[in-house]
């Protein structure tokens, strides 16, 4: 009986010792490949598009891993719209985040994607002007009217997805 | 004489023992004070590294527990100019689990993403988020959300947490923030579109915060079914 119990115990205790938890990733690996892909049709902040919206990229460049052909050229990867930030007075750019592309066969906490493109940037014209107009009473306020470029992804564009094969 | 002798001394011992017992209270209510104070910037550590790790954010960012400091209304954001993200203890004190910690986490740290991209380092960016503080509350509330459902945490802790920290103002047209009732019915609408299961799910249904924010947010919520409704694509004037 007893030898039953020191059987049991010791069971439990290997079980505990060889129970080590692990976080879902792990960034030790450097290794990466650079994937090169290009909107199917213009995305631009003038036009309506809405967060959550699924968008296409097509694969520029066949993509290979270990000598094997891992994403042929022209392949469709579709990609999610996260946020949109509209274009603003002082020539406040407009601003379009893309992620959450999906890859065959590539888990999302492989790759590091997060697109941000951002319109034309006119605070360094209209932060000057509205301090030299600031003298003459309401006209350095004329300046707010200035708004900032529209954020726009064109098909010849390239946005550089990294893939990192060896993470978690 | 004797009987002075022996009651100035009687005295003298006790005042010794008070004060020793009144140093050892200190001391005992100091290591209490930074054991809390320990538990809590653990806490806070953990769930910022979750979140930073969960959406493989490849800029440094350090979180600080300040139980005294109050965030004045008018500064530039550390969190802009130190990339720090400070968590206030009056603010602390009304969350209630990890998801209101890591939305509150969350919202800043979309700052402090913002405040490294741009011209001059992104020293341009980060005034310009300061000055459009309005623009850049909701865009900091939606990308917290991302980052919450990216990192396994349920983004209605968000909505809570708003709902119970900031105050209802009267007016927001020239406020440099937005009506509370507006930004939470925006997040709403934004986990409706992107994350639905997590309004189908009952994680909070039984949440008294959750079904105030639902009692106070009904006009909105119309306006919001009637945009699914028509499938319109314009955005909802939000009271």
């Amino acid at each position: 009986m007893n030898k039953i119990i020191f059987l049991f115990l010791m069971l439990m205790i290997s079980n505990i010792s060889f129970a080590k938890e692990y976080l879902p990733y792990d960034y030790t690996d450097t290794r990466n490949i650079e994937i090169k892909l290009s909107p199917v049709r213009d995305i631009s902040t003038s036009d309506e598009i809405y967060e959550g919206q699924e968008v296409e990229f097509r694969v520029r460049k066949s993509v290979y891993l270990d000598r094997f052909l891992f994403l042929p050229k022209d392949t469709i990867v579709k990609a999610r719209i996260e946020t949109i930030i509209t274009k603003g007075m002082n020539g406040f750019p407009a601003e379009i985040i893309i992620d959450n592309f999906k890859i065959n066969n590539v888990h999302q906490s492989q790759l590091v994607s997060t697109c941000i493109k951002t319109g034309r940037n006119y605070a360094l014209l209209v932060y000057p002007i509205k301090w030299l107009l600031t003298p003459i009473p309401f006209a350095g306020s004329l300046t707010n009217l200035i708004m900032g470029g529209e954020a726009r992804i064109k098909t010849d564009d390239v946005i550089v997805v990294n893939y990192y094969p060896y993470w978690r | 004489m004797g009987f002075r002798i022996l009651m100035v001394s009687f005295l003298m011992f006790f005042n010794l023992c008070y004060a020793s017992e009144n140093i050892n209270v200190n001391l005992n209510e100091n290591e209490t004070k930074l054991k809390n104070d320990n538990t809590i910037q653990t806490r806070i550590d953990e769930i910022g590294a979750n979140l930073l790790n969960a959406n493989k954010i490849q800029k440094r960012v350090v979180f600080a527990y300040d139980e005294k400091a109050k965030k004045r209304s008018l500064n530039i954001y550390d969190e802009l100019t130190k990339r720090q993200v400070i968590i206030y203890g009056d603010l602390y004190k009304s969350i209630d689990d990890d998801n209101e910690l890591a939305g509150m986490l969350a919202r800043e740290i979309s700052l402090i993403v913002k405040s490294y991209n741009g011209m001059w380092g992104g020293r341009i960016d980060a005034i310009q988020v300061g000055l459009s503080s309005k623009k850049f509350e909701v865009v900091a509330d939606k990308r917290a959300v991302d980052y919450m459902v990216n990192a396994g945490y349920n983004p209605l802790g968000l909505i809570t947490f708003i709902n119970k920290t900031c105050p209802q103002k009267r007016s927001d047209k020239i406020a440099r923030h937005n009506l509370t009732s507006k930004r939470l019915a925006i997040i709403y609408e934004y986990i409706t579109y992107k994350y639905p299961s997590y309004l189908e799910s009952d994680e909070y249904e039984n949440n008294k915060y959750y079904q105030n924010f639902l009692l106070t947010s009904l006009s909105n919520r119309v306006k919001l079914k009637e945009k699914m409704r028509t499938k319109s694509t314009k955005a909802i004037k939000y009271e």
